[in-house]
């Protein structure tokens, strides 16, 4: 039985734009895209250039020369980066030579992360890097996110991601499983600074969501080394076991699905054996605020010791890396020695359609 | 700042249940499908979500009434909005069908909406084929 | 199904994704620099290969280049490689005539400006090892709009093309190593 560690972690936020995430437009609303755009919130950095520091940075944490990786798992978005086949240019920035097995994603870093796993397992190699890297905010994030919407009945009424976001926090709170308190409430535990109180007295950008509700979008990369067995003991620091990953998709229509409730997370967590038991950090990407309760109670552990002792994707959310910055950051937990057993979510698609969840532990090996 | 665009221009083909859908709606009607466990699905869909069987095209006329089952508001509608003042998106379920369709609804103010309120739809005068030929849902 | 639903039953959904974002820092000295009529790459400090333009980093050593890695290039070089394109009709396709699609290696760089048109020679006449010089627009008709960081680097709208001088045709020895 082939185990797999993660053994190195880096990941690299710019800053968010300055305005905040979905600014309201005067009314009645400007040409689209509104011009001048704001000050470049990538800091005018290529993909390879935000990629290069991390992947650097991870090959140390796991003790690795860049020749020692055997398989390389990468994921972005090409409609976000704007640029057919664009992702191959960010591959300036991996191990490059004698070419060697490498898969890329169109899509979160964290599915990336569990296909590269499955690879290792398969016998393919020992060692494997797993990057994402986003710059979504070079473009118009609404309208490239619509285009995952059905093109017949929804995309072309142009809902906007927080829309459909709203419509799932509107059933959850008609649910009676939760109010606007409580969002404001976990906004304020993710964002710094924030009052619960004062953000009550925010306007709606989509009632019952208000800007504080929606992550801040902003580009990122990040990288994650993931060793077999016997090369665990190169890491710098206590390597993170792979306990369990699997995902699973939701229905596609909207309307067809329970937006209340999570039964691919469920089922995923019952897979893993979560349901019931005790974990010291949960990492989950939620895009909205609404959604870490939904996630919360689909996984139904036990006690959870914290939840995005990051901050989670609410303060910064870059599309594409998000879900593997959660995965890392789980692992982070286990390789900085405090915690034993962590889970990290991924979320991909409007409503939380499609969910992934790795299970890491300290022991193993 | 360098401004580059993109465009992808699609033909989509509707087949024999999308398509009746929406040559419904140029009719000012609405239609579901049974699915498998005899719920009826409004958009009609062409395979049964739950188990993937085959639902055939016989298509079963729900509304012209429905509810409203979940709502948001749009206080700054977008160029590319079904509506050019402020409307709610909203997931509302046509009488007679089991599943809501998401759609605008022209309520006027965010005062006037809440779950569960009724609501008719109300269909373009010049019907193009799509699903924006149902221009919104309007309280009753 | 009604005669009136066969007629439709196909949509149009034309996708419009606009994107904005600024130059990084030495495509943006570069794009500068080419509105002047000076070209700019940069040289890796560690395998000393001449990148035009930089990407800000050496790809094969996976190094940084800075500025105090630039060096201006001349305007003369040898086309590599090319092709001559017939024009297809396609969505956004602006061209009717066939058109020459050529790699030129400046002298004095490792890689090559890709797309450029080869003009003072006929279509049957092209051949790789020409030699060829920057034909640039006039100063107020340069453009360096249509460069952006998710591009494979480009050359703007700064030259008409590449004109052919007539020297001597370059030994393959001297591009063999650097087609595209």
């Amino acid at each position: 039985m082939i185990e797999v560690a993660v053994t190195g972690f880096a990941a690299d936020l710019t800053a968010p734009h300055p305005a905040p995430p979905h600014p309201a437009p005067p009314h009645p609303a400007p040409p689209h895209p509104a011009a001048p755009h704001p000050a470049a919130p990538d800091g005018g950095r290529t993909d390879a250039e935000l990629l290069a520091p991390v992947v650097a940075a991870a090959l140390e944490d796991s003790g690795l020369a860049p020749d020692q990786i055997d398989v390389l798992g990468t994921a972005s978005s090409e409609f976000l980066g704007g640029l057919v086949g664009g992702m191959m240019g960010a591959f300036d920035a991996l191990p490059g030579w004698p070419p060697r097995p490498h898969s890329h994603l169109d899509g979160d870093g964290a599915f990336a992360f569990y296909e590269t796993w499955i690879r290792l397992l398969a016998g393919e190699g020992r060692a494997a890097l797993v990057c994402a890297f986003g710059r979504p905010s070079a473009s118009d994030r609404r309208s490239v996110l619509e285009l995952q919407l059905d093109p017949y009945t929804v995309a072309p009424l142009g809902p906007p991601l927080a829309a459909l976001a709203a419509l799932q926090a509107r059933a959850l709170i008609d649910s009676g499983r939760c109010r606007e308190a409580d969002l404001a409430r976990i906004v304020a535990a993710r964002r710094p600074g924030t009052d619960p109180a004062e953000l009550l007295g925010r306007p709606y950008v989509a009632s019952p969501l208000r800007a504080a509700d929606c992550s801040t979008v902003v580009s990122g990369a990040a990288a994650v080394v993931m060793v077999t067995g016997d090369l665990a003991g190169r890491a710098r620091r206590v390597p993170a076991w792979i306990a369990g990953a699997a995902h699973r998709m939701e229905r596609h229509y909207l309307g067809a699905r329970d937006l209340t409730t999570s039964p691919s997370t469920a089922a995923v967590a019952a897979d893993l054996g979560l349901p019931g038991s005790d974990l010291d950090v949960l990492e989950i990407h939620a895009p909205f605020s609404h959604q870490e309760l939904i996630v919360t109670e689909a996984i139904g552990a036990r006690r959870v010791g914290r939840v995005n002792p990051s901050g989670g994707a609410l303060p910064a959310d870059p599309l594409m890396v998000t879900g593997l910055i959660r995965v890392g950051m789980a692992a982070e937990a286990i390789m900085a020695g405090q915690a034993g057993r962590v889970v990290g979510h991924a979320t991909n698609g409007p409503c939380l359609q499609h969910n992934l969840l790795v299970l890491l532990e300290a022991g193993g090996g | 700042m360098t401004e580059t665009k993109l465009e992808f221009p699609y033909s989509r083909t509707l087949g024999p249940v999308v398509g009746a859908f929406l040559a419904g709606l140029r009719e000012g009607k609405l239609y579901g499908i049974r699915g498998a466990d005899g719920r009826v699905l409004t958009p009609p869909l062409e395979y049964d979500p739950e188990t993937g069987e085959s639902l055939g095209t016989d298509m079963v006329p729900v509304g012209p009434g429905g509810t409203v089952v979940a709502w948001t508001w749009v206080e700054h509608p977008a160029p590319k909005h079904p509506l050019s003042r402020p409307f709610s998106f909203a997931l509302v379920k046509p009488d007679g069908a089991d599943t809501p369709m998401v759609a605008p609804v022209d309520a006027g103010s965010i005062e006037k909406m809440s779950t569960g309120m009724k609501v008719r739809p109300r269909f373009k005068p010049e019907p193009h084929g799509l699903i924006t030929d149902l221009e919104a849902w309007e309280p009753v | 199904m009604t005669d009136t639903a066969k007629e439709h039953m196909v949509m149009e959904h034309l996708v419009t994704l606009t994107y904005h974002e600024r130059l990084t820092e030495n495509l943006n000295r570069y794009a500068d620099n080419l509105l002047e009529g000076r070209i700019i790459g940069a040289k890796c400090p560690s395998c000393g290969r001449v990148f035009v333009p930089s990407k800000g980093y050496c790809s094969l050593c996976v190094v940084p280049t800075t500025e105090a890695d630039e060096l201006e290039l001349p305007d003369t070089g040898i086309v590599t490689g090319f092709t001559i394109i017939a024009p297809v009709n396609y969505y956004g396709q602006k061209k009717t005539e066939p058109f020459v699609y050529a790699s030129v290696l400046l002298d004095g760089a490792d890689t090559t400006l890709g797309g450029m048109d080869i003009t003072g020679v006929a279509h049957s006449d092209l051949r790789s090892g020409m030699r060829v010089k920057a034909k640039w627009k006039p100063r107020g008709e340069r453009s360096v709009e249509a460069m952006s960081n998710r591009g494979w680097g480009g050359f703007g709208d700064v030259v008409e093309s590449f004109e052919a001088t007539g020297e001597p045709d370059a030994d393959e020895e001297a591009f063999k190593e650097h087609l595209f």
